[in-house]
C-alpha cells in the first residue's frame, strides 16, 4: 500500500497539511463537510486578517489553490467520516456523501477545529433578544457585504461597545480557557470601525487586555493612540434593552463604581470552542481529549501534532484556541509528524 | 475657620486627611493658626492580613480566593447601585490586599448587602460572592461592633437566638425580639403590625407559625451549629 493520508477539516490548518504531504509526495486525501474550503476564515468571510491586516479571500484563494492545483492531494468536500476501523495496515474510514467509498489510509490529520461560542447560551447579554447586540463573527460577515450598520434599523452607529470575554474565562458557561485570539481581534474590529466610522464613540469592556507577544503595540496601543477607542476594565453583568438601544450594566473597576450606558451597537467577543467535528472524529478515532474538551496533546515537547494514538494526529484550533498564524504552522508540523511517523512504520 | 481653608486647591482633599489643632505648641513653639494644618500620607504602609486569614478560613468565606476582581458582582448588584460605597469586588480586594482601616471605614455600610445572591449567580469564578460579603461582614462585626448600626446589630443578634432557641425562623417573633432589642416595642402594636396581626390570627398562620414546633434533635444539631460558630 502506497504512503495515503486522511486530513479531515479544510481549514487553515488542514489545507496546510494536505498542501505539504502533497508536496513531499504522499497520496493525500482532504476531507471538508462544507463545500467551501477555508474554514473560519471563508465561512465568516473575514476581509482582514489579524494580525497584519492581510486580506482574508486571498489567504483562502492560496491555500485551496495550492491543494486543487496538487496532484497528490484529492479535495473532498460535502462530505463527512462514517464507520472508521483499524488494522495491520492502517485505518479505512467509510466517506459519507454524494458519492460514499471507504479510504484507505496509514495516517489521518485532525483538522476539524472549532465552534464559535453561541451567546444564547448565556443569558446575561441579551443575545438574540436585541437586533443590535452581534458576535464579532457577525460583524466580519457585516464587514463583507457593506459599511456598519445598526441591523435594527440600518443607521450609522454613533456608539459602539466591544464585551471581551463571551463564552471564556467563565465557570458558569463552563468554559474556564481563555480564547486566546478575541483580544487581537476586536482590537482589530475596533480599528477597522474606526476607518469607516470616523465620529464614533468606541469602548472595550475588558476583564485583561490579552493582545500578547507582537500584538500589544500593533493593535492594543494602535487601536487606543491612533483609532481613539477607549478601554474601560470591568466585566459586563447584563445587557438591557432602553428606547431602542441596548444598555450595557458594568463596573468600571478602576473608578470602583456602577455604571448603566446605552450603546448603538454591541459587539461580543465571542470565543472558541471544540468544534462538533473535533468532538465527534476524536470519539471516532479514539484520540483522548484535555479537559476542555479539545484534543489532547500527548507530547507538546516534542511535537505539537501528536496525539494519544500513533498514526492520529492534530492541526489547528482542534487541540486549542489558536489564531490563523498558529493553526498554518500546525499545518506543517503535523506533516512532518506523519512523514516521520511513515518512515519509521515502513522501516518496521 | 472651616477644616484647612488655607489649603489651596482644597477640593482635592477629604476631610480626614486633614490635620490642624486650634492651638499647637511643639518644642516650646506656639504654632497655633494656619500653620499648623498637615496632611496625612497618602502611602499606605501596613497591611493587615488577619480579615483574609479568617475570611478564607470561614466556612461561607472559603471561595474569597478564586475572586480574579472582573467587578461583574459589583456591576449586577442590587445594592451597589444605589448605596454609594456599597461594592462587593471593593470588599474583597481590601481584604485580600490588607487594607484594614478601609474595610473598618465602610465596616457599617458591608451590611446593606439585601442576600439576594445576583453576584453569585453572575460570578464567573464561582465565587460565592454573596456569602464571602457575609463573612467580612462578621469579620467586621468582631472587629468593630462599635461601628456598626445599632439596628443591624440587634438584627444579628435577634436572628441568632431566634435560631439557637427554636431552631426555625418565624418572623412575628423574630421582630418581637428585634424591636424590642432597640426599644421600639410600642411599634408593635402600631396599625400596621396589629393589622398584620388580626389577619394572620383570622386566617390561622399566627397559630400555626407559633405552633410550628422544633426541628427533631434540634438540641443535637444545635450543639454542632453553635460549635462550628459559624452563625
Ligand atoms: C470572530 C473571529 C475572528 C477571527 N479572526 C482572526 C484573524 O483575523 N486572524 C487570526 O489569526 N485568527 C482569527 N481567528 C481565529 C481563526 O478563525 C482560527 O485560528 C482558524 O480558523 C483556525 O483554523 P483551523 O483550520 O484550525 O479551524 P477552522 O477554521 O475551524 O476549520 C476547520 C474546518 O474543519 C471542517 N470540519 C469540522 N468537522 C468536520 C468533519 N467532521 N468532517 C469534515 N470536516 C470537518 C470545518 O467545516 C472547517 O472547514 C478568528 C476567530 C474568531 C472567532
Ligand atoms: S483573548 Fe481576550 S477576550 Fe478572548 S477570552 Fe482571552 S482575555 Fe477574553
Ligand atoms: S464576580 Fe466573582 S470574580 Fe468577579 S469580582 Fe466579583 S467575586 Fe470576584
Ligand atoms: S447578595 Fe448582596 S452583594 Fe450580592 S448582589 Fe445582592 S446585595 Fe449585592
Amino acid at each position: 500500500m502506497s504512503n495515503s493520508v486522511i486530513v479531515i477539516g479544510g481549514g487553515p490548518a488542514g489545507l496546510q497539511a494536505a498542501a505539504t504531504l502533497g508536496n513531499f509526495g504522499l497520496d493525500v486525501t482532504l476531507v471538508e463537510q462544507h463545500d467551501v474550503l477555508g474554514g473560519a476564515v471563508a465561512q465568516h468571510q473575514y476581509q482582514v486578517l489579524m494580525p497584519d491586516f492581510s486580506s482574508g479571500p486571498a489567504l483562502v484563494a492560496r491555500l485551496a489553490g495550492a491543494v486543487q492545483n496538487n496532484p497528490h492531494v484529492t479535495v473532498v468536500t460535502s462530505a463527512s467520516i462514517g464507520a472508521v476501523e483499524e488494522d495491520q495496515e492502517g485505518f479505512r474510514v467509510q466517506l459519507e456523501g454524494s458519492h460514499p467509498h471507504e479510504l484507505q489510509a496509514q495516517a489521518v490529520v485532525l483538522a476539524t477545529g472549532f465552534d464559535h461560542f453561541d451567546p444564547r447560551r448565556d443569558g446575561k447579554y441579551g443575545y438574540g433578544l436585541f437586533p443590535d447586540v452581534i458576535t464579532g463573527a457577525e460583524l466580519e460577515e457585516m464587514f463583507a457585504k457593506g459599511p456598519v450598520r445598526r441591523p435594527s434599523n440600518g443607521e450609522v452607529p454613533q456608539s459602539v461597545a466591544f464585551i471581551y470575554c463571551v463564552g471564556s474565562r467563565d465557570r458558569q458557561v463552563g468554559n474556564t480557557y481563555c480564547s486566546r485570539v478575541c483580544c487581537a481581534v476586536s482590537a482589530k474590529q475596533s480599528i477597522e470601525i474606526r476607518e469607516q466610522l470616523p465620529k464614533a464613540r468606541i469602548s472595550m469592556f475588558y476583564m485583561d487586555v490579552r493582545t500578547y507577544g507582537l500584538w500589544e503595540d500593533t493593535l492594543y496601543w494602535r487601536s487606543q493612540e491612533e483609532s481613539g477607542v477607549v478601554y474601560v476594565k470591568g466585566r459586563i453583568a447584563e445587557v438591557t434593552q432602553k428606547a431602542g438601544q441596548p444598555v450595557l450594566k458594568g463596573e468600571d473597576t478602576l473608578v470602583r463604581g456602577p455604571f448603566e450606558w446605552p450603546f448603538d451597537l454591541v459587539v461580543l467577543a465571542a470565543g472558541m470552542e471544540p468544534s462538533q467535528g473535533t468532538r465527534l472524529l476524536s470519539q471516532k478515532f479514539h484520540v483522548d481529549l484535555e479537559p476542555h474538551g479539545f484534543v489532547q496533546q500527548s507530547e507538546p515537547m516534542r511535537n505539537a501534532s501528536l496525539t494519544s494514538r500513533p498514526g492520529v494526529f492534530v492541526a489547528g484550533s482542534a487541540s486549542g484556541p489558536k489564531a490563523i498564524e498558529d493553526a498554518i504552522a500546525e499545518g506543517d508540523v503535523a506533516s512532518l509528524a506523519v512523514m516521520q511517523y511513515l518512515k519509521t512504520k515502513v522501516v518496521v | 475657620m472651616a477644616k484647612g481653608s488655607g489649603i489651596i486647591e482644597r477640593s482635592l482633599l477629604q476631610d480626614d486627611q486633614i490635620m490642624e489643632e486650634d492651638n499647637l505648641v511643639m518644642d516650646g513653639i506656639d504654632i497655633s493658626g494656619r500653620w499648623n494644618t498637615m496632611l496625612k500620607t497618602r502611602v499606605h504602609s501596613e497591611r493587615d492580613l488577619d480579615s483574609w486569614d479568617d475570611v478564607r478560613a470561614s466556612a461561607i468565606g472559603e471561595s474569597i480566593d478564586n475572586c480574579i476582581q472582573c467587578g461583574m458582582c459589583t456591576a449586577g448588584c442590587t445594592v451597589a447601585h444605589e448605596v454609594p460605597g456599597f461594592n462587593p469586588r471593593q470588599f474583597i480586594y481590601w481584604v485580600r490586599v490588607g487594607r484594614k482601616d478601609d474595610l473598618i471605614k465602610n465596616a457599617d455600610i458591608i451590611w446593606r448587602c439585601v442576600g439576594c445572591y445576583i453576584c453569585t449567580n453572575h460570578c464567573p469564578k464561582e465565587v460565592n460572592t454573596a456569602e464571602v460579603i457575609e463573612s467580612i461582614g462578621q469579620w467586621l462585626r468582631k472587629q468593630v461592633p462599635e461601628k456598626m448600626d445599632q439596628a443591624y446589630l440587634a438584627n444579628h443578634e435577634a436572628y441568632r437566638h431566634q435560631l439557637e432557641t427554636y431552631g426555625r425562623l418565624s418572623l412575628p417573633r423574630l421582630q418581637a425580639e428585634f424591636l424590642s432589642k432597640l426599644g421600639r416595642q410600642k411599634e408593635l402594636f402600631g396599625p400596621d403590625l396589629r393589622q398584620a396581626a388580626i389577619r394572620m390570627l383570622k386566617d390561622g398562620r399566627a397559630l400555626k407559625t407559633l405552633l410550628i414546633g422544633r426541628p427533631r434533635h434540634w438540641n443535637r444539631s444545635r450543639s454542632v451549629l453553635m460549635e462550628s460558630g459559624q452563625t
